[in-house]
């Protein structure tokens, strides 16, 4: 009987879907009436009973337990998806235009790598910004505070300063920049200054530069000496105004000047560590006392 | 309102999902398990997965979401179990005349029936039970199983076949 029907016939058969002679055909057959006894049989078939409105019930209890929320997202989902477009065509131009920022706080010191591997070491307080997406052709970045930069052999690498940029083609540098001050140590290889009071200098290993106050000085330092990398920090001649901020950007302190002379020159160093000793190593050779009043300390002229 | 435009999220239009394809999906995938139990947690589930997702899940394609979500669930379980399934009961009158070895008979072939239903390929027992149980449609479980109305066909006609080779050495 296998070759007898095709292999949907007997589902057709069901369905009443034969031509009349197909049916004819199988309605004399022998076997006609045992399927017709199966297919009576298996009509009078039920399955387990099933409680309808309990598992309803016990589903809407499940509901309940998502039920706000859902309901406010389906409503308001087409704002919330045109906030999420907006958001991410902003960000995305402020992106391309603005490139990334990096920023320290009080006292932190940042390590900061730049697309093609070259490190700049950001100092307390201080902000770097260089634009990724054109880093290949233009290798520049622009700096507010210190830096200690470590710059990859390749094409011409520029710190975009508010007094002056540095142009170097790979070396070891610090940038300091501030108020009305312009400072740059080399620490290998070849750096090129310009300043924008239009002054230029070619420095090499151990040579400092600065434009402090409109004042251009060039001097020699020994890169052995501990930098503010490793916990110190040194100054040549600053004035003693940038001295206090750079201790405050180091101690997060808040210092009060009374009938000091913040324009007077600081040599020397202070230490990243210990508020009490750096305090003593600045104003003591200074001739300048500190008292700790209300987390403030007070800068008066000793007596 | 067309239906694309219902929400699955409001209650009234959940509940008449729920009235028009709960009993047929716990039967579909009660033929496919055997256990009671596991078929109705699995509806439960599944709809409590839709509702989940009403906001992703159109009206019109609930339906289809509920058995390939159902499937999906039958599909990770593991313990699958014999299916079990009762007879109407008779309308006295239509039995009474018959003779006692007739009734006889007809009891060994139902129970006969019931085994080798059970002892269908999974495939072929699901379309077999809900075009003689739930009355649906070819178009309709191939719809629900998602293949194609011929390969209904094809299991449907393979499915009395085997039927009636077991039966047939009654």
């Amino acid at each position: 009987m296998k070759e007898k029907y095709d292999d949907t016939f007997l589902a057709r058969w069901l369905a009443n879907d034969l031509n009349a002679e197909e049916k004819l055909r199988f309605e004399n057959s022998a076997e006609y009436k045992d399927y017709l006894q199966i297919i009576e049989s298996a009509d009078q078939l039920e399955a387990p009973s099933y409680d309808k409105p309990a598992a309803l019930k016990a589903i809407q209890q499940k509901q309940e337990n998502f039920t706000p929320k859902t309901r406010k997202l389906s409503t308001s989902w087409l704002y919330a998806a045109a906030a999420v477009v907006l958001l991410f065509v902003g960000f995305s131009y402020l992106y391309v235009t603005s490139g990334q920022t990096f920023e320290t706080g009080y006292g932190n010191q940042q390590i900061v790598s730049l697309p093609d591997g070259s490190e700049a070491i950001l100092n307390a307080k201080s902000s770097l910004t260089f634009h990724k997406n054109s880093w290949d052709d233009n290798r520049t970045v622009t700096l507010d505070g210190e830096a200690y930069f470590n710059v990859k052999k390749g094409a011409k690498f520029t710190v975009n300063t508010a007094l002056g940029t540095v142009e170097v083609l790979g070396t070891q540098f610090n940038v300091l920049t501030g108020d009305a001050i312009f400072e740059v140590k080399c620490h290998e290889g070849k750096v090129k200054v310009v300043s924008n009071t239009k002054e230029t200098a070619i420095l090499t290993q151990g040579n400092a530069f600065s434009v402090i106050e409109g004042k251009t000085a060039s001097w020699d330092f020994d890169i052995h000496n501990p930098t503010w990398r490793e916990g110190e920090s040194n100054f040549r001649e600053m004035p003693l105004k940038h001295v206090i901020t750079a201790l405050q950007d180091q101690y997060e302190t808040q210092f009060v000047l009374e009938d000091i002379d913040t324009a007077e020159r600081f040599t020397g160093s202070f230490s990243h560590t210990n508020l009490k000793l750096a305090l003593r190593t600045v104003f003591v050779p200074m001739e300048i006392s500190y008292t700790f009043k209300d987390e403030k300390i007070i800068l008066k002229k000793a007596k | 309102m067309t239906p694309e435009d219902k929400s699955v999220c409001e209650s009234k239009h959940f509940e008449s999902i729920f009235n028009a394809h709960a009993e047929t999906l716990r039967n579909f995938v009660y033929y496919k398990c055997g256990s009671q139990q596991q078929a109705e947690d699995i509806v439960q589930e599944a709809f409590v997965k839709l509702w989940k997702n009403c906001a992703k899940v159109i009206f019109a394609k609930a339906k289809s979401y509920l058995y390939t979500v159902a499937n999906n669930m039958f599909l990770n379980e593991i313990a699958h179990e014999k299916v079990v399934l009762k007879y109407k009961q008779q309308i006295p009158n239509k039995v009474s005349n018959e003779t006692p070895e007739f009734v006889l008979q007809q009891k060994e072939f139902q129970e006969k029936l019931q085994r080798t239903i059970a002892e269908l390929p999974e495939g072929q027992r699901e379309v077999f039970l809900l075009n003689r149980i739930d009355k649906k449609t070819y178009t309709e479980i191939a719809e629900i199983i998602g293949i194609s109305v011929k390969g209904v066909e094809k299991r449907m006609h393979k499915a009395l076949l085997t039927l009636r080779k077991e039966i047939g050495n009654i």
